[in-house]
């Protein structure tokens, strides 16, 4: 286990140019990946209630981000 | 033919949320400097783009660049890039436009410039700008392409001063 922690690459952040270009490029698949995620789990047939659940937050949120982004039953 | 005021006010109008639409179709929730500078490359004046092709490089190939240099930036930290796919349309846009600090900043002191300068909202202003920053997304794409800045700017200047 040890050893596996070891392999783990992780940004060093002693270099903060290769880190910093790293963690943009980390939010940008994090945002990347909430967007597909979201338009899958809508058309899985989720409600914005338990999509905004499994995100950590508000219903309101979740539904003002993407709504008019994508196509649910109530909106066909 | 030298542009109006107006021109210019409508192009500012229309700027923002073209890069919005751009990051949106890049899977990203708000534009950033680089989202600005590919929205200026769209742009009808052509100065932009001119700048670019001043130097040889390809200015079609910026919006590509940024996706390599976004996936160079994670694979030197050992991560693997991955395509997500699946990004949901940008749909219509509404409520108030969003954007980072880095487009923000860009914008402004592009508006500010063009004034002090009494000059145009050009393009290739924006290439400028951004090309003077050292740091964030912008500046590594144009080292990733082979860019110097130095030479950029010097060529969006001579673009914007061909342009009067």
């Amino acid at each position: 286990m040890v050893d596996d922690m070891d392999a783990l690459p992780v940004p060093n952040p002693k270099d903060p140019e290769a880190a910093l270009a790293a963690v943009v490029a980390f939010r940008r698949t994090a945002d990347r990946l909430e967007a597909a995620a979201v338009a899958a789990a809508i058309r899985q047939g989720w409600t914005w209630a338990q999509i905004a659940e499994a995100l950590g937050v508000t219903r309101q949120a979740v539904h003002k981000k993407y709504a008019h982004r994508i196509e649910t039953k109530e909106s066909r | 033919m030298k542009r109006s005021r107006m021109d210019d006010i409508r192009i500012m109008g229309r700027l923002l949320p073209d890069a919005e639409r751009l990051a949106l179709e890049m899977g990203e929730e708000k534009p950033g400097a680089e989202h600005l500078i590919l929205a200026a490359l769209e742009l009808g004046d052509g100065s932009a783009r001119a700048a670019f092709v001043r130097l040889g490089a390809d200015p079609d190939g910026f919006r590509a660049a940024i996706e390599e240099q976004h996936a160079a930036a994670l694979r030197s930290v050992g991560a693997e890039p991955v395509d997500v796919g699946g990004i949901p349309p940008v749909g219509k846009r509404r409520g108030p436009l969003k954007a980072t600090a880095s487009a923000q900043g860009l914008f402004q002191e592009v508006v500010k410039r063009v004034r002090k300068q009494k000059s145009q909202l050009y393009g290739a202003w924006f290439v400028m700008v951004a090309a003077e920053s050292e740091h964030g997304t912008p500046a590594r794409v144009f080292r990733h392409m082979g860019v110097d800045r130095g030479a950029l700017a010097a060529a969006a200047l001579a673009e914007i001063q061909a342009r009067g």
